[in-house]
């Protein structure tokens, strides 16, 4: 049997090849039985700590299923499955120091690794129930329910018995555990999806490690990420990543041991290692979609170089203020139980008293605060250790259908509703009901539309680390302050702002902030350049500012070069506004791809045209020697427009609320024929063109004399035009249904929208609208 | 346009209706051996393959678009989807009379490059399913009938009445063509 094993290949070096037998380092193999008194951890994360409990249901209802599949003994993959599982379960229970966990995964997987068929699937059931126990009891913070050595002896026991059955030589060799799985794509694009999630949250760990470098919850958690990114690349034979993983967690690991100080070069470096592995990911998901083969990153080597310097070179260590979780004094005052004074006086009583007494019962000592106060804050403190939150992962086609199904709902239900034939002759106790149905169907709409809804947080950390790049780059100073980042929006929206948003960035930092600190002391401003980016609700749609505090948009500048890309002629008035928003306009800038040197307003346009794509709006302020702001305006989802109903003729169009100013009814003076330039309407001294929507849609039967009928203003960047429309019907919430498929390219719409009665409405195109109306 | 006949041979008995046809001198382009929808537009019998038709319905308040050609009847809303609706008989160049209880909308599903597209045809009337065998099938005749040819698969003939088959994929295509030409 034993010989049987080691002629295959080892399956320990299948899943480690070239490990430097430093495997395990952070997952002690000493069996000790005083960790069954320990609830949480020291040193853990809350967070972490009940995301990775949280992990386990799932985890555990896999591992089950695998131990099925071997009893079965139908799928050869089964036992490779449940040993990646359980060596992965090793690794963040060694990071989380669940030493009983660790010691019971490494047992199985000797256990596992010795066995061929048949495999005693009973020990294996017995060891998934006791993990479950265990878990339980780790997330009601109690002791062992039943002590690990009884499942490792059970675990030993299993593997004796089994070995002397096994002892009869065996015709073929089966070890399961020698396929290699750089085959599998399922695998594969698993793990591209996990590292693209793990790196990015190493991204902002170690921002904050950054401006605290003495930050143990970050560097666990940096540490942690790269440990599991070593774990799943050394099983699927990804030589370079876990290579370069392996390096950066010795690294870390000294910083842990606070052998170093992971600042300066250090933490370079490891952003350095985050940059490669995103690249090396992204590389490993396109050879994954076109089959071809991947491209070595000639770096690495160089990289895993410089890692190997940083980690061994002896930085003093600095002595740096442990931080743990909150504190009783923050707490207090975060609940305004006490101010920060007292609990600062409180805390060097506290001290120069020496004395064993704790901060609360000092303050209550002093009568900063009550008893009841304190217990609270206490409370609180413990409850923040372990908060347990229950979720599902569910596909997202799933919910897109959801959401569809619930916008058809809507409409049967205004249809049935709205219809006037269902209240003839029928009682109150009918219209009660119905009314009731239109109020559940509301909620079912607005309670599907938060399913679709994530967080900016992803895309804010994004930009954060964005911004540090450049500011390096740049050598520039800046103070990056992000708010709002929970601000939830469409995740369809989320996946098409990120280059709009980066353009922004860029543009804050690189041209925004002055190039010289010496240019900003004289202009009266602090040395670092402040850079804002925030998110905010306002008038149900959201709001994204990015602001700087630069020297502003120069508008004479912009006047020049958009006459001299003949944007504008030198007889055109234009307004300050008017001149800003010119940056917005396509042509402006030449450069067709955004570079670091090129001119403020690179790629304005395409910032505008993909905004406009989600229906949102871009608006441009600056104030000279100040700053400037972008805010993009962007509606809560895509899935639902606000619109205006208008009638033409007997047709009826929707027009999206977001890009009305106003609508006036036209009165004879206002207007004039301007001959070459058409109809003019005069608002309050601005004068715009006015387009008969009738006229651009061919629709016949439409008013004819513009003062019966009604002159919506409506805006695309720097244009200003007026629609012509019989009536206003109302306002209206819509679900948007594409046009295109099967009709080739509509002009001037952008969807279309069923209406209470069960007809069709169509969404203009206000962009569109305004170009075939000044085109043709 | 090659690409489009050789795509319609999708199954062995059309493949071996080919092969006889070729060896007859005829071109691949041929009409699938089947059951087919008929239905009338003026006094002229049609046929769509009735694997296409997804069901037939009666005529729904049509919402026209503005700047479509002129046989892009509008949109409707089927049960909460919004699909373009065409009248057979301006495609067809054929006079256009006002609708009647009998004209209906045949919902349609052809592959294309967007995915399945659902579109609805407009027709006076629907007559019934017919089966139509390999003897039943002749070419296209390339004069003497009012419509354009472009579109027909071939002439069955069912019980002495003539039915046109036609090529339900090529007049989406042609009507894609035509739109983007005037949309620009």
């Amino acid at each position: 049997m034993q010989s049987i094993v080691r002629d295959g290949v080892d399956p320990k070096e299948v899943e480690f090849p070239g490990d430097l037998g430093l495997k395990d380092e952070n997952a002690p193999e000493v069996s000790d039985s005083d960790n069954d008194e320990i609830g949480l951890p020291a040193n853990v994360d809350a967070d972490i700590f009940s995301e990775f409990l949280d992990n386990q249901a799932g985890v555990l209802e896999e591992v089950e299923g695998h131990i099925l599949a071997i009893e079965k003994g139908d799928n050869p993959d089964s036992i490779s499955e449940l040993r990646r599982q359980l060596h992965t379960l090793k690794g963040e229970a060694g990071v989380l120091g669940l030493v009983d966990i660790v010691d019971v995964c490494h047992a199985t997987e000797d256990f596992l690794d010795k066995e061929n068929s048949p495999v005693p699937t009973d020990t294996l059931f017995a060891v998934k129930d006791w993990l479950a126990l265990r878990f339980e009891d780790y997330r009601s913070s109690r002791k062992a329910s039943e002590p690990v050595d009884a499942i490792l002896s059970k675990l030993s026991a299993s593997a004796a018995e089994t070995q002397t059955q096994a002892s009869e030589p065996k015709e073929h060799n089966e070890s399961p555990q020698a396929v290699p799985f750089e085959g599998d794509p399922t695998l594969l694009s698993d793990f591209i999806s996990e590292a693209k999630e793990h790196l990015e949250s190493v991204d902002v760990e170690l921002l904050n490690l950054e401006g605290d470098p003495g930050n143990q919850d970050a560097l666990n958690a940096v540490f942690r990420v790269f440990h599991t990114m070593k774990g799943t690349a050394g099983f699927l034979s990804l030589d370079d990543i876990k290579n370069l993983a392996h390096a950066t967690e010795t690294l870390l690991d000294r910083a842990r041991k606070e052998e170093i100080v992971l600042a300066g070069d250090a933490i370079d470096i490891v952003f350095d290692v985050v940059d490669t592995m995103k690249r090396y990911v992204a590389d490993l998901a396109t050879s994954l979609s076109s089959g071809e083969p991947l491209v070595r990153d000639d770096e690495l080597p160089e990289l895993i170089l410089k890692i190997k310097a940083v980690a061994s070179g002896d930085a003093l260590p600095e002595d740096v203020p442990e931080q743990t979780d909150k504190k009783i004094g923050e707490i207090l005052v975060e609940s305004k139980a006490a101010t920060p004074d007292q609990v600062n006086e409180a805390l060097a009583t506290q001290k120069t008293e020496a004395s064993k007494k704790k901060l609360g019962q000092v303050m209550v000592e002093k009568g900063y605060t009550s008893a009841k106060e304190v217990l609270g804050a206490i409370r609180k403190q413990q409850a923040a250790k372990v908060q347990v939150k229950d979720t599902v992962k569910v596909d997202t086609s799933r919910i897109d259908l959801l959401v569809d199904t619930i916008g058809e709902l809507v409409i049967a239900e205004v249809m049935v509703t709205q219809d006037p034939e269902v209240y003839q002759g029928t009682s109150i106790r009918v219209q009660k009901n119905l009314r009731q149905l239109a109020k559940v169907a509301r909620e079912l709409q607005e309670v599907g539309m938060t399913m679709r809804m994530v967080s900016l947080r992803a895309i804010f950390q994004k930009m954060a680390r964005l911004v540090r790049d450049l500011a390096k780059k740049s050598g520039k100073k800046i103070n990056f302050v992000m708010s709002g980042e929970d601000t939830e929006i469409d995740r369809s929206v989320v996946d098409k702002i990120g280059d709009p948003l980066i353009h922004l960035m860029r543009n804050a930092v690189d041209h925004g902030i002055e190039s010289s600190e010496e240019d900003r002391k004289k202009a009266g401003k602090p040395e670092y350049g402040a850079v804002e980016l925030r998110a905010f609700h306002k008038g149900g749609n959201i709001y994204i500012e990015v602001e700087d505090d630069g020297g502003g948009l120069d508008k004479d500048a912009i006047l020049i070069k958009a006459k001299e890309r003949g944007l504008i002629t030198s007889e055109d008035t234009l307004s300050d506004q008017e001149i800003i928003n010119l940056i917005l306009e396509p042509g402006f800038s030449t450069a067709k791809k955004v570079s670091d040197v090129s001119g403020r307003g690179v790629g304005m346009d395409v910032v505008k045209k993909n905004i406009e794509a989600l229906r949102g709006r871009i608006e441009v302020s600056t104030q000279p020697g100040k700053g400037s702001t972008f805010t993009m305006i962007l509606p809560l989802t895509l899935a639902i427009i606000d619109g205006m109903v208008v009638r033409v003729g007997p047709e009826r169009y929707i027009i999206p609320t977001l890009s009305i100013i106003e609508s006036i009814a036209p009165q004879a003076d206002m207007l004039s024929m301007v001959t070459g330039k058409g109809e003019m309407i005069s608002v309050r001294g601005e004068l715009m063109p006015l387009f008969r929507l009738s006229r651009l849609f061919e629709v016949s039967g439409a008013k004819e004399d513009p003062t019966t009928g009604l002159a919506v203003i409506v805006e695309d960047g720097m244009k200003r035009v007026a629609v012509l429309v019989d009536e206003l019907i109302g306002q209206q919430q819509t679900v948007i249904k594409g046009l295109s498929k099967g009709l080739g390219k509509t002009v001037g719409l952008s969807g279309a929208s069923i209406m209470a009665d069960g007809r069709i409405g169509l969404i203009l195109d206000v962009p569109g609208v305004i170009k075939m109306a000044t085109e043709a | 346009m090659m690409e489009n006949r050789t795509e319609l041979v999708q199954d062995e008995v059309s493949q071996a209706v080919a092969a006889i046809k070729d060896k007859a001198g005829l071109s691949v382009d041929t009409a699938q051996v089947g059951k087919y929808l008929t239905f009338k537009i003026a006094d002229e019998t049609y046929g769509v393959e009735i694997l296409k038709v997804q069901e037939i319905i009666q005529l729904l308040d049509i919402t026209r678009v503005p700047k479509m050609p002129g046989f892009v009847r509008g949109v409707i809303n089927l049960r909460g989807k919004v699909i373009p609706v065409m009248s057979l008989r301006k495609k067809f160049g054929i006079e256009d009379i006002p609708d009647t209880d009998r004209t209906c909308i045949i919902v349609i599903n052809v592959p294309s490059s967007e995915g399945v597209i659902t579109m609805g045809l407009v027709v006076d009337s629907v007559s019934e399913v017919l089966d139509i065998g390999a003897d039943a099938i002749q070419e296209s005749p390339s004069f003497g009938v009012s419509v354009d040819t472009t579109f027909i698969l071939g002439m069955g003939k069912v019980d002495k009445k003539v039915v046109i088959l036609l090529d339900i994929d090529r007049i989406l295509s042609s009507q894609e063509a035509e739109t983007i030409v005037k949309g620009v």
